[in-house]
């Protein structure tokens, strides 16, 4: 039996309440890739993001080619945006599905979409999620980094700082 | 002659222990566990699968298992694990299927569930939660809270202590929301926390470091 498969009864074991999704805890191809990252391997690109005052990580990403600040965020599954943001982006809202999420202000209804290429620095992420709110004035003021890319890279935080960098490559 | 067969059997057991202190830090976390077996994450690289009295390449021998914990040999030491903790006063947490990470937390010593939220400034609760926790925000100052979603109405508090696994930080600055739709359930487990510890996120993995 291939051990990523004797993993299942984890999601049980670690499951918490309210969060019963099933999950796959170590996939093998996190292990597979940690092993390739422990050989020696062409140096990967990474960014540096300092803290501001209140701990937060702005940075200057580019979407399609297009410059806007915006402000990492793990609570957020996926990139999140306002409509006015969206369109500035010269995303059609149109293509996505729409959904309901509960965000600390409020229920917002949100269209989900595909961002062809996010990039921060040197890293590049493309296919990402992410959530437009469709309430017109009720996005966020700034973009948010959310998950979606984040789990794209080797995310690491400490001193006032975040690093990201490239995962290993197979 | 037997004395002598004893001391060098000692002195070997002394210099494997000496061995196993200098190798040190191996790190296990208890994955999944039954009765006679256990399935450990070491060195957060690999997976290894042990029965009663098995050892790993590593040197973690299992001893014991039942449903819920693993007594272990790591570093020439015995140590029990339950299932999800780990030997080195680290938290590993692994994304839901919304790709974001819970945790179990404790408030004050009340267990609450938290989400790991780079974008939230203090700790950030709802006025349900709050209450539920004990939480006397009423005493707190009011105050509108910029927060990355837009502003919110709120009160600042201080927690006495705020515990994510083995990590406890005191006198943790937190947040009540004094709205309805803040009342979600989750303690957002914000930058008043994680600017104090370090963290590490690879893949569906998160791991929470405390700080030395």
């Amino acid at each position: 039996m291939p051990a990523h498969r004797r993993l299942a009864p984890l999601a049980f074991a670690l499951a918490l309440s309210g969060a019963a999704a099933p999950f796959d805890p170590v996939r093998s191809a996190d292990l597979e890739a940690e092993a390739a990252a422990a050989r020696p391997a062409a140096p990967r690109e990474s960014v540096t993001i300092p803290a501001d005052a209140r701990g937060f990580f702005h940075v200057l990403a580019q979407v399609n080619g297009v410059p806007v600040r915006a402000v990492v965020d793990t609570g957020a599954s996926a990139i999140y945006l306002g409509r006015v943001q969206a369109a500035t982006l010269g995303i059609d809202l149109a293509r996505g599905r729409r959904s309901e999420i509960s965000t600390f202000r409020g229920p917002r209804t949100i269209r989900v979409v595909k961002l062809d290429r996010v990039q921060v620095g040197a890293l590049v992420a493309r296919d990402v999620d992410a959530w437009v709110v469709e309430e017109g004035d009720e996005g966020p003021p700034q973009p948010l980094l959310g998950m979606s890319f984040l789990q794209r890279f080797e995310v690491r935080v400490g001193g006032g700082a975040m690093t990201l960098t490239e995962r290993a490559r197979r | 002659m037997q004395t002598r067969q004893a001391t060098a059997r000692l002195i070997l057991a002394a210099l494997a222990l000496a061995a196993a202190a200098e190798a040190g830090a191996t790190s296990v976390l208890l994955l999944t566990a039954g009765p006679g077996r256990a399935q450990l994450l070491v060195d957060d690289s690999t997976l290894r699968g042990l029965r009663t009295g098995e050892r790993s390449p590593e040197g973690v021998a299992l001893v014991t298992a039942t449903t819920e914990s693993a007594t272990l040999i790591v570093d020439g030491r015995e140590t029990v694990l339950r299932l999800g903790e780990r030997n080195d006063g680290k938290v590993t947490l692994f994304a839901d299927r919304d790709r974001r990470f819970r945790a179990r937390v404790q408030v004050n010593g009340t267990p609450a569930i938290g989400l790991i939220d780079t974008g939230a400034e203090a700790v950030t609760i709802g006025r349900r939660l709050a209450t539920a926790l004990g939480i006397d925000y009423a005493q707190g100052r009011r105050a509108k809270l910029n927060t990355v979603v837009g502003p919110v109405p709120g009160f600042l508090v201080t927690l006495d202590s705020v515990k994510i696994g083995p990590i406890e930080l005191a006198a943790v600055p937190a947040v009540v929301a004094d709205s309805d739709a803040a009342d979600f359930g989750l303690v957002l487990v914000g930058t008043s926390f994680l600017g104090r510890v370090h963290f590490e996120q690879r893949g569906n993995r998160l791991t929470l470091i405390p700080w030395k």
